[in-house]
C-alpha cells in the first residue's frame, strides 16, 4: 500500500495507531496557530503592525531578551562548563537547583524575584542610588526574563560540553594549551552548536515570558502583557492581531537563525 | 637516563598500579608489553600527567615532573584513539601545538611542512579530519606529537586501530621516527610488532611489571610463567613435583641434574627453542635424549623452527644452515638433545 508515495505495508496495525495519536499531538500545536492566522482579518493585522505603541513593545520585547541572553551567557556558559566536565559530591543539587526557575510556577517566579529587587533591598537601593530602578523598567523586564529563562541556555551547552571527548582536550593540553586555551579553541568551537541553540532557546523563552516580567513591569509594556492588556480592554479581535504580528516576527527570526545556522553546517 | 620511574603506584576504582619502577634511556625504543587491561595506557596516561595523587617519583631529564601540569611535562602522547580536532583541518591540527606557544608565521609553516613530509601527508594538508582514512589520520596525530619538539613520545596502541597492511607502512614510518633521536615508549600487546620495534621490553602484567630486558633476554629467558605464556606457551610447563630430580613432562624424563628445584610448590620448567638440539652430534654432560617425531617446519629469515611432538609439543629453532646439515623430515623420528644446565625453572 503506498501512502504519500511511500510502501507502509510493513505497518502493524499497532504502529497505525501510534501513527493516528502521534497526529493528534501534532496537530494540537500546529491548529491553534494556524487558526490564529486565518481567523485574523488582514486589515486589523495591518493596522497592528502599524500601530506605534505594539511595535514599540515588539522592539521592546526582542532587544531587553536579547541583552538579557548575552549579559547571561557570560556567566552561563562557564557554570555549563564547570558542571559538565567535573564530577562533584552535590552534582546533583546543583542540577536541581537549575532546574527551579522551570518547575516554579512563572508568576511566582516574579515575585521572588521582586522580593530581592523591590526598592526596600539592598540590590534595589544600590541601584536606585545609581539612579537606576529593577522596577517598571527594562532592566526588571531582561531580570525577569533571565531568571525565567537561564536554564534551557544552562542545560544545553552542559549537553553540549558534555559530548566533547576528554580525550580531545587532554590532547590540548599535552600540546600545551592552558585550560583557558583548551576552553576558547577546542571546548567552545567543538559545543558550538549546542550553546548556540542554548542562546536561542534562551532568548525565544525570554520573548515569550509574561507572569514573571508582569511582577516587576507592566510598564513599559513588552508584547506578551501588551497582548493581555488589548484582550483585556479591547476583545480577542484585537489582541489577536498584535498576536499574529508578534509571532510572525519570532518565526521570522528564528528562520533567519535556523538558515544561517545550516549554512554554516555546509 | 631520560625518563626513570621510580616506585609508582596509582589507585583507581577498579584497577591498581603496583611499585613501577622503570628506566628509559635517550634514544631507546622501549616496548611496555601487556595483555589488555594490563595497565599500560594508565601508565603512560599517568607519565603524561593525565592522573594526579600517584605515589612515586617521574623523573624526566633528571627533572621530578611528578607534581607539573600535563601542559608543562614535555612529553607528548599519542592516545589510542588519536584524539584529532574535529574542528580543524589537518594543516591546523598539526599547527595547534606550536600555534599555542606563538610561534612566528614562517617558523610554524616550515615546521608543519617539515612533519607533513616526514609523515607523507602533504597531499592532505589541507582535508577535513572526517574526510580521512584510518591510516592517514594516525599519521596526522603522530605529525602532531612530533611537532611540539618534545624528546619523549608516548604511543599508547599506534597500530592496533589500522589494518595489516597498513601497519606495515606505519612501523616503517616509526623507525624512521626513531631514527631522528626521539626517545619512544609504546604501549602494545602485539608480539610481532614488539619484535620489530623494539630496543628493550617491559612486560607488565596486572598493573606491575613483570620483567624487563631485550626481545632475546625476555623471550627465550623468561623470568616468569606469565612471560613465557605470552609467547604463545612455546616449551613453557607446568611442574607439580616436588623435590624430584626427575621431571616428567609427557613422554619425556627429564633428568635435571644438579638444577635446583624449590621445595615449596609448583614451578615452570622453560627450554629456549634454540636449546632444544635435533640430532646433534656432540655429547654433553649431563644431557637428555630423546626421540620425537616432526610436526610441521617452518621458515622464516634466515631461522627455521621445528614443531616436534613427544607425548607434548615441544619447539626447536635453528639457523638454516644447521638445518639443512640434519636430516629433518616431517613425520620422521629425530633425536633431541636438552643441556639440562639450560633448563630454567620459573617460580613466579
Amino acid at each position: 500500500m503506498l501512502i504519500f508515495g511511500r510502501d507502509l505495508t510493513h505497518l502493524t496495525k499497532k504502529t497505525y495507531i501510534f501513527y493516528f495519536l502521534g497526529s493528534l499531538a501534532l496537530l494540537f500545536v500546529i491548529v491553534p496557530v494556524i487558526n490564529m492566522f486565518f481567523a485574523s482579518e488582514l486589515s486589523v493585522v495591518f493596522s497592528a503592525a502599524q500601530d506605534l505603541e505594539v511595535r514599540k513593545s515588539v522592539f521592546l520585547t526582542l532587544w531587553v531578551s536579547l541583552v538579557a541572553t548575552l549579559f547571561c551567557s557570560v556567566f552561563a556558559i562557564p557554570l555549563a562548563y564547570i558542571i559538565a566536565r567535573n564530577d562533584f559530591k552535590l552534582k546533583n543539587l546543583v542540577l536541581g537547583i537549575i532546574n527551579i526557575p522551570i518547575i516554579i510556577p512563572h508568576s511566582a517566579a516574579g515575585i521572588a524575584v521582586l522580593g530581592m529587587v523591590s526598592r526596600d533591598t539592598v540590590l534595589g537601593k544600590a541601584a536606585s542610588s545609581l539612579g537606576l530602578s529593577f522596577i517598571d523598567s527594562p532592566m526588571g523586564i531582561g531580570l525577569a526574563m533571565a531568571y525565567v529563562s537561564i536554564p534551557f541556555l544552562i542545560l544545553t551547552a552542559i549537553t553540549g560540553f558534555s559530548e566533547v571527548p576528554k580525550k580531545i582536550e587532554q590532547a590540548a593540553a599535552n600540546a600545551g594549551a592552558s585550560n583557558l586555551q583548551i576552553f576558547f579553541k577546542i571546548s567552545l568551537p567543538l559545543a558550538k552548536n549546542s550553546v548556540l541553540g542554548g542562546l536561542i532557546l534562551m532568548f525565544s523563552r525570554g520573548i515569550s515570558e509574561f507572569g514573571a516580567v508582569i511582577m516587576l513591569a507592566y510598564f513599559p509594556t513588552i508584547t506578551p502583557i501588551l497582548i493581555y492588556d488589548r484582550f483585556v480592554s479591547f476583545g480577542l479581535e484585537n489582541s489577536r492581531a498584535v498576536a499574529v504580528v508578534f509571532v510572525s516576527v519570532c518565526l521570522l527570526i528564528f528562520m533567519v537563525f535556523y538558515l544561517l545556522t545550516n549554512k554554516r553546517k555546509k | 637516563m631520560i625518563l626513570e620511574l621510580k616506585n609508582i603506584s596509582h589507585k583507581l576504582d577498579d584497577f591498581e598500579l603496583k611499585d613501577i619502577n622503570l628506566s628509559i634511556a635517550k634514544g631507546e625504543y622501549h616496548v611496555l608489553l601487556g595483555p589488555s587491561g594490563a595497565g599500560k595506557s594508565v601508565l603512560l596516561n599517568l607519565i603524561a600527567g593525565f592522573y594526579t595523587n600517584h605515589i612515586g617519583t617521574i623523573l624526566l631529564n633528571s627533572i621530578d615532573i611528578s607534581n607539573f601540569s600535563p601542559q608543562k611535562r614535555n612529553v607528548s602522547i599519542l592516545f589510542q584513539d588519536l584524539a584529532l580536532f574535529p574542528h580543524l583541518n589537518v594543516y591546523d591540527n598539526i599547527a595547534f601545538p606550536l600555534k599555542i606557544k606563538k610561534i612566528s608565521k614562517i617558523i610554524l609553516n616550515d615546521e608543519v611542512e617539515k612533519y607533513l613530509e616526514i609523515t607523507e601527508i602533504s597531499n592532505l594538508k589541507y582535508r577535513r579530519i572526517q574526510d580521512l582514512s584510518g591510516g592517514e589520520k594516525q599519521r596526522v596525530a603522530i605529525a602532531r606529537c612530533l611537532v611540539s619538539g618534545a624528546d619523549l613520545l608516548l604511543l599508547d596502541e599506534p597500530l592496533t586501530a589500522v589494518d595489516t597492511q597498513l601497519r606495515y607502512s606505519l612501523r616503517q614510518l616509526l623507525k624512521s621516527i626513531h631514527r631522528l633521536g626521539k626517545t619512544i615508549v609504546h604501549v602494545t600487546h602485539d608480539l610481532k610488532e614488539t619484535k620489530d620495534l623494539a630496543d628493550k621490553i617491559s612486560v607488565i602484567n596486572k598493573g606491575q611489571i613483570v620483567e624487563s630486558g631485550t626481545y632475546a633476554d625476555i623471550f627465550n629467558h623468561p623470568k616468569s610463567v606469565f612471560t613465557a605464556d605470552f609467547n604463545n606457551s612455546k616449551n613453557c610447563f607446568r611442574v607439580d613435583h616436588k623435590n624430584s630430580k626427575l621431571l616428567q613432562i609427557g613422554e619425556l624424563r627429564i633428568d635435571l641434574g644438579n638444577v635446583f628445584m624449590p621445595d615449596q610448590g609448583g614451578c615452570s620448567v622453560f627450554f629456549a627453542p634454540e636449546d632444544v638440539l635435533i640430532n646433534d652430534s656432540q655429547d654433553y654432560e649431563n644431557s637428555n635424549a630423546f626421540l620425537a617425531e616432526v610436526v610441521s617446519v617452518s621458515k622464516n629469515g634466515n631461522v627455521v623452527q621445528i614443531e616436534l611432538y613427544a607425548g607434548v609439543s615441544i619447539f626447536s629453532e635453528m639457523s638454516f644452515d644447521s638445518f639443512a646439515q640434519r636430516n629433518i623430515n616431517i613425520g620422521g623420528k629425530v633425536r633431541i638433545t636438552l643441556d639440562t644446565k639450560k633448563i630454567k625453572l620459573i617460580t613466579i
